[in-house]
């Protein structure tokens, strides 16, 4: 997350063009994947870290296994805040994406690239509010799906 | 000290929390409000510091009215002690306990000398604890040093809602017994909240016990104990309402009002200091041979003996005395 | 079960080092860096203009966001928390990219702009975080303190503040980092900056430009991460130390 997202693109471009890939969709694709992990990763640890110790301690008193455990009482518990981080990287990253133009990897920054280009007020809004709806309309998409996985007793 | 005229809160327009409370809290008097939970207990404590406003009455502190008093003056001459203690945690020991005295402003010897003063009284070393935190005392040392922060600047009166709630059996008893102890000492006006019977048999001056907003009895310990007002009352007290009453006496008590009995030789009988509870006594009675304890002064002088006989002798005339 | 974690740890660690000393070898001996020997007072300058449009709009961002988090969380405007909240969430799903570029759009070329420009986009971090500081103070603790007869304000240096305070750094070191790499774009409305040596790497397929530019901007983000971690040690009262401690053990 500390690493900027055009400096990573601009590693990733020599790195790259070792096998002839510097300039495109590829390194685009490869920084956005890393870039989503911190949050997932960290949200995913977070909610099964944050599990109540009591509960765990009942489902560990009532025999189940450790596979059963994170199954049937961990995830459960978990996934508002696992679909919390997924919904923050598929923010982040949308936004991230926008600079993937720069890289020559296209997308809907290249409306807003044509606009500074050109000093086109009217594109760069254009650009700019694609990509904010598009980040909205995702958003709103993940909650639907969190909302339908997370179990009734776990809404708030 | 507190006067309680007419008291009512509403809480959104109809649910009734308190209905015309009346009752006063004399000088020096430590009060403890009783009842089940949603009783409306914490809500009028929390009107004597304008934490809640009051919909209907009024609150007279020393004379004045607590609703057109200045709050935050008013609130400065009152201690305040809750159960989770609230101590700020960014702040060291003797910083929490002296807040308010920073607030008026004393100066820095002054404030030393009353932290001194109050870590003795509440039993801790001012100099070990001086500079630690909060987290790095247990929950007995914090639920101390949040009594000697309200005593810090000398208020007259005192507010404690559960202030021994969350404390295990045996740090509660002792500190509840070490707090009598300080306000035999020091005198203050206390109201106090509480859900446990026991704990207000044993501390309280006076207990009003309360259901649905609503004073049920409003006694002292043993008249509650021996003649409830009701069902209610009765019921909260509990079936061993007589023997809780017991811990209120001591064996000096009954050796005052009734002639203690010769001590036969014939078996082998226990001895009993004066200062002890007629609960004690009776225990002890109940679990020997003989049917008498000797009775007996902090200096071990033999002063006669007691029977289960002269206890419900002595209690026919308490129960009697107390209507 | 601690012991293979600890191993794990260590081995992922050793694994991370070793990417990072096989990166910077390969880097140094296919001179990526030469640009920086070559032209170090560009260098200095372009990092220059860097920081300072970094800390000039973190600064800003600062002063603005801490005192409206403060002002939504006091209970007379508790009910605008909502919409300040809502603003900032909706600003954060605009691109960095049209952030800029719209900024440009009014104040024109240069670094200005820049500057606006990131300083909007600190914002919420700083917000966010100031209101999430001050709403964890507990309850009890309030109470106790209006108990006691502090007034309003001096609840707020006294206890929520002091309190917010690790919960506020942590916004502010946020902000500060995601600025770092958007500085990075300044190039694009003429603000300068380290994006200059990137953007003429990417443009003239110059491995040493777009090395010179991109890991210095690196380096100078996990600075700043470094620096504020320590700033959150070193201002954040001891006690609050020991009370998340006790709270996480």
């Amino acid at each position: 997350m500390t690493i900027p997202s055009l400096a990573l693109f601009g590693i990733m471009i020599p790195i790259l063009s070792l096998i002839n890939e510097g300039i495109g969709t590829l390194p685009a694709v490869i920084a956005l994947v890393l870039y989503s992990q911190l949050p997932i990763i960290r949200n995913t640890y977070t909610a099964i870290n944050n599990v109540d110790p009591d509960i765990r301690d009942a489902a560990n008193g009532i025999g189940l296994t450790t596979f059963q455990r994170l199954y049937k009482v961990e995830l459960p518990n978990a996934i508002p805040l696992i679909m919390a981080g997924v919904r923050t990287a598929t923010v982040l990253n949308i936004g991230v994406g926008a600079i993937a133009t720069l890289i020559g990897a296209g997308g809907l920054g290249g409306i807003i690239y044509q606009g500074i280009l050109r000093n086109n007020t009217t594109m760069i809004l254009a650009g700019a509010l694609s990509v904010a709806v598009l980040a909205l309309i995702a958003d709103l998409f993940l909650r639907l799906i969190e909302n339908l996985f997370t179990p009734k007793g776990v809404k708030k | 000290m507190i006067h309680f005229n007419d008291v009512t809160k509403v809480y959104n327009g109809n649910v009734k929390a308190i209905e015309n409370m009346n009752f006063n809290v004399e000088d020096g008097e430590l009060v403890i409000m009783l009842g089940p939970s949603g009783c409306g207990k914490t809500t009028l404590l929390r009107m004597v510091n304008q934490l809640e406003s009051i919909t209907d009455g009024d609150i007279m502190l020393n004379g004045k009215s607590v609703k057109h008093s200045n709050k935050i003056e008013m609130r400065r001459n009152i201690g305040y002690v809750i159960q989770s203690n609230g101590l700020f945690p960014n702040m060291n020991i003797e910083d929490n306990a002296m807040i308010v005295p920073n607030l008026l402003g004393w100066d820095r010897k002054k404030m030393r000398d009353r932290f001194n003063t109050l870590m003795e009284l509440v039993g801790l070393n001012p100099d070990q604890y001086r500079k630690r935190f909060p987290h790095e005392l247990s929950g007995g040392q914090q639920q101390r040093v949040g009594v000697a922060r309200a005593l810090a600047a000398d208020p007259p009166v005192m507010l404690m809602d559960e202030p021994f709630g969350a404390l295990d059996p045996i740090i509660r008893t002792h500190l509840q017994e070490e707090f009598l102890q300080i306000q035999k000492e020091l005198k203050k006006t206390i109201l106090f909240v509480s859900h446990d019977i026991d704990e207000a048999v044993k501390m309280a001056d006076k207990i009003a016990l309360l259901k649905g907003g609503q004073m049920m009895q409003y006694a002292e310990p043993a008249k509650m104990l021996n003649k409830p007002a009701n069902s209610f009352v009765a019921e909260f007290v509990g079936q061993d309402r007589v023997l809780k009453s017991m811990s209120l006496y001591t064996v000096k008590d009954l050796a005052t009002a009734l002639t203690l009995k010769p001590v036969s030789e014939s078996l082998e009988a226990q001895n009993i200091n004066e200062n002890l509870s007629l609960r004690v006594a009776i225990s002890k009675l109940l679990n020997q041979e003989a049917d008498q304890l000797i009775v007996e002064n902090n200096n071990g002088t033999n002063k006669g003996s007691i029977t289960l006989d002269l206890i419900e002798q002595f209690l026919h005339r308490e129960i009697k005395e107390s209507v | 079960m601690e012991r293979t974690n600890k191993t794990i740890a260590l081995i992922i660690k050793l694994i991370f080092w070793g990417l990072l000393a096989a990166f910077f070898v390969w880097a140094f001996t296919n001179s990526m860096f030469s640009t920086i020997v070559e032209q170090p007072d560009t260098f200095f300058r372009l990092l220059g203009e860097h920081v300072t449009i970094v800390l000039l709009s973190g600064a800003a961002a600062v002063l603005l966001a801490v005192p409206l988090g403060i002002f939504v969380t006091r209970p007379k405007f508790r009910k605008s928390e909502w919409l300040i909240i809502g603003i900032a969430n909706l600003g954060q799903t605009v691109p960095s990219l049209a952030v800029l570029a719209l900024a440009m759009g009014f104040l024109g070329i240069g670094i200005s702009a820049a500057i606006v420009a990131l300083f909007v986009y600190s914002l919420l971090p700083i917000i966010q975080n100031t209101i999430a500081g001050i709403d964890s103070v507990d309850d009890d603790m309030i109470d106790a303190a209006k108990g006691m007869g502090l007034t309003n304000s001096q609840i707020l240096w006294k206890i929520e503040l002091p309190n917010a305070l690790t919960s506020i750094i942590a916004g502010v070191r946020t902000a500060l980092v995601i600025n770092i790499g958007t500085a990075a774009l300044a190039y694009l409305v003429g603000a300068g900056g380290l994006g200059v040596w990137i953007f003429t790497g990417i443009r003239l397929f110059d491995n040493a430009f777009l090395m010179s530019g991109a890991v210095p901007v690196t380096l100078l983000a996990i600075l700043i991460d470094y620096l504020f971690k320590w700033l959150q040690f070193a201002l954040v009262p001891k006690g609050l130390r020991l009370a998340r401690k006790a709270q996480n053990s």
